[in-house]
């Protein structure tokens, strides 16, 4: 299977989870119509699975290594993680926000497709590579979430409906991402003692990384303090969000990636 | 504006109308962020007045030496004056968020300023910004950071509970990464060797071009590379650039393929991996710069009329050739990129070894307490290339730092074990479900406050200090 047939794909995946989320939102007055999420979302979910098994298997090397392979797996993890959290919090917006993420990042794939399969080049044929970035794009997509969760907590908190379950949420999700970040920082230091001699060597893409980390951390050691100082915390967490969409887009076009050895 | 406020039934929600004056006790946030400040500043200062090349960690012993004080001193602080509100403070997260802030400032200019290359801006590259990593600004703001962590590491290790090994795991596992890794600099070693065919080489070269000796030597038998396929595309020379249109547009050369591409209709009828140009044909041939090349037919789609002929993306000595189909118009072969490559290399070492090795890109090779790494070669002669340059590394603080990978990594099993546990607790506390000051007493947080016999008083301090805005 090769991106060429992407454009399908996608339509019946998007197709697929767009009836979920409408489900969902029925089910408000016709509690039956849930189930028809469940397998809507599912079926969404096996369909881009086939194409991800696929698509590894022709190019025969993990889809992993351009930007449009991470946005595919982007993809592929935020509607899991917005399904999971609907179901443990019963917080339909969420699902709804994922699954759109979702439909937009795959969608630059399939109006850019910058997919091109590359070679794998020698120093990422590394048993390290895999979990390296799995980890990433999953502690990405929760964060996703969290920044959106804490958008809306600064809503609530303006309108005066500020509900605890929100920011409960928002805790959830950086303990769990942020542990994801922790793994993947790692993986990528022994891994770059393998491929490159040393476990860190201050490459912009690495600076950036360390920068999103200390963020969220701030962020933990925030709340752990003074669990009422609800709205510095909140910023923190919308701030940490855009750190980490330069490290994952923006440093490219930073003055300071002149020679980095990251290619996405 | 409008206060966003959580609390809803209890006395946390009072705003503090007496504000507490700076540097009186208790200190909070803004002592901790005015030194974080102070420190940043005379960082800075220390910079633009003793310019150089930047610091170095010393090697063994000192940076063992300044490891145990970097932990003593805290140690000392911590049972020496237990009481001391400053001491205190250093452990609690006000001190920290003042440390984090300093370090992350730093590598801030870090990720926004090219490292390594003097910008020849004068005071740019004279305050160090241009070399972060090096510069005492950064020395002084991690040294401070590793102070606090230390501090509140050893706080909640005395007495030690089972409950706070999650804790541990994180908060010593960092400290003993940060502090392995910089102190492990001073010891740390890389230098490379320039093997070529048949000479055994004993020394390497580190990068201010000293000669360093080994306690092993490296004799090239061969250096291996096994390559993609090439591929193939239309190329627009009118323009006089060789650049072809986008990488979606270029195929695997591969012998049988047909298909279409910009107008034309090809046929791949003839393809060698390796091959040597004769006459106006190829051969193949296993030779020191053969390339590969392929023969294609194309037939325009409308027009229908057909060109025949070899292309290859040439090598060392031999030059890269078209098929012309129209004029500006080439079908044209890239050259192909390394899959794999590696060193077959003979190694000896000082005990008495003589063995064949390879050495290959992410499969590193270790003798006498160093790492081999495949470094490098002559890009200009690519698989043909006569030498192979290796990386050989030491790093004897390599283990120190593993564990504390091995630390954090447990630790973030724990963090996402425990996540929502944390979480529904920091919750409830800011709630108001039970934010009486008995909020601090129930089991998870005066596990928090471990160490402490003042978890009352503490909570008096969040009423007093409160204010949401
Ligand atoms: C791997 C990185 C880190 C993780 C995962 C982490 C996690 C946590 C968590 C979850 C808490 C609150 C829960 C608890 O008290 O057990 C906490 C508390 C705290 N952390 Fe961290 N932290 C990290 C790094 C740091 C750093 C670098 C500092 C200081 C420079 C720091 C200073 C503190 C302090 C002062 C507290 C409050 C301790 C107390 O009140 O007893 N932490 N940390």
């Amino acid at each position: 299977m090769t991106w060429s047939v992407f454009p399908t794909v996608f339509a019946v995946s998007a197709g697929l989870w767009s009836v979920a989320v409408a489900g969902v939102y029925l089910a408000r007055l016709k509690p039956r119509a849930e189930i028809m999420s469940h397998l809507f979302f599912w079926a969404g979910m096996a369909v881009l699975t086939v194409f991800i098994l696929g698509l590894w298997g022709s190019l025969d090397r993990p889809p992993m290594r351009t930007l449009g392979e991470t946005r595919l797996w982007y993809g592929f993890f935020m509607p899991l993680i917005g399904y999971l959290t609907w179901r443990r919090w019963q917080l339909n917006w969420v699902l709804a926000y994922s699954i759109l993420m979702a439909i937009v990042f795959l969608g630059i794939n399939v109006l850019n497709p910058d997919v091109h399969d590359r070679a794998l080049m020698p120093a990422l044929q590394s048993i390290w590579f895999v979990p390296h970035v799995i980890v990433y794009i999953f502690a990405y997509a929760l964060l996703a979430v969290s920044a959106i969760v804490a958008v809306k907590a600064l809503y609530e908190g303006r309108s005066g409906r500020f509900r605890m379950k929100t920011l409960t949420l928002a805790d959830n999700m950086v303990y769990i991402g942020f542990a994801f970040l922790t793994l993947g920082l790692i993986f990528g230091a022994i891994w770059g003692k393998e491929a490159w001699g040393h476990y860190w060597n201050w490459d912009p893409k690495e600076v950036w990384a360390l920068l999103t980390w200390i963020v969220y951390l701030a962020y933990i050691h925030i709340r752990a303090h003074r669990s009422e100082l609800v709205r510095p915390a909140m910023w923190t967490l919308a701030l940490a969000f855009i750190v980490l969409l330069v490290c994952w887009f923006g440093v490219n076009y930073l003055p300071s990636a002149q020679d980095s050895i990251h290619t996405y | 504006m409008q206060q966003m406020e959580p609390v809803t039934s209890n006395g946390i929600r009072i705003r503090n109308t007496s504000r507490k004056p700076v540097w009186v006790s208790p200190w909070g946030y803004p002592e901790a962020f005015l030194i974080a400040a102070a420190l940043l500043l005379v960082g800075f200062a220390l910079e633009w007045f003793s310019p150089g090349d930047g610091l170095s960690a010393p090697s063994w012993p000192w940076n063992g030496v300044i490891g145990a004080m970097l932990l003593l001193i805290p140690l000392a602080l911590h049972l020496s004056l237990p009481k001391n509100p400053v001491v205190r403070w250093l452990s609690q997260v006000p001190a920290s968020m003042g440390a984090i802030a300093a370090v992350t400032f730093t590598v801030l200019l870090m990720g926004l300023f090219l490292q390594g290359q003097p910008s020849g801006i004068g005071w740019i590259d004279r305050i160090g910004l241009t070399s972060m990593a090096k510069s005492r600004p950064f020395l002084l703001s991690i040294s401070w950071f590793l102070f606090v962590l230390a501090m509140t590491t050893i706080r909640r290790s005395i007495p030690f509970r089972g409950r706070n090994i999650g804790f541990l795991l994180n908060h010593l596992g960092l400290w003993i990464v940060i502090a392995g890794g910089i102190l492990g600099s001073g010891d740390l070693q890389r230098v490379s060797m320039t093997l070529s065919d048949g000479q055994a080489v004993w020394y390497g070269t580190d990068r201010d071009g000293r000669t360093v000796e080994l306690p092993l030597a490296l004799e090239l038998q061969r250096f291996h590379m096994e390559e993609y396929p090439p591929k193939m595309g239309v190329l627009n020379h009118e323009t006089g650039s060789l650049v072809i249109r986008g990488e979606q547009d270029l195929v695997e050369v591969e012998r049988g393929r047909t298909g279409h591409m910009s107008g034309w209709d090809y046929e791949i009828l003839q393809f060698y991996a390796e091959s040597a140009r004769i006459e106006d044909r190829f051969e193949p041939i296993h030779d020191v710069g053969a390339a590969p090349a392929a023969n294609v037919r194309a037939v325009h789609t409308e027009r229908g009329d057909t060109v025949v002929g070899w292309i290859t993306c040439g090598s060392f000595n031999m030059k890269h050739q078209f098929l012309e189909l129209e004029k500006g118009r080439a079908m044209a072969m890239t050259v192909p990129q390394s899959k794999r490559y590696m060193s077959l290399a003979r190694l000896y070492t000082q005990s008495g070894d003589n063995r064949m090795i390879d050495i290959e890109v992410n499969h590193p090779y270790s003798a006498e307490g160093w790492k081999l790494y495949q470094f490098s070669y002559d890009d200009r002669f690519g698989k043909w290339s006569p030498i192979s340059i290796i990386e050989a590394v030491r790093d004897p603080w390599l283990p120190v730092v593993y564990t504390g990978f091995i630390m954090m990594l447990l630790g973030a099993v724990y963090l996402f074990w425990l996540g929502k546990e944390i979480g529904t607790e920091l919750t409830q506390k800011a709630d108001g479900v039970n934010g009486s000051p008995h909020a601090q007493d129930s089991p998870g947080a005066s596990d928090r406050e471990s160490g402490s016999t003042e978890t009352a008083g503490r909570s008096a301090v969040i009423k007093q200090e409160t204010e949401v805005s």
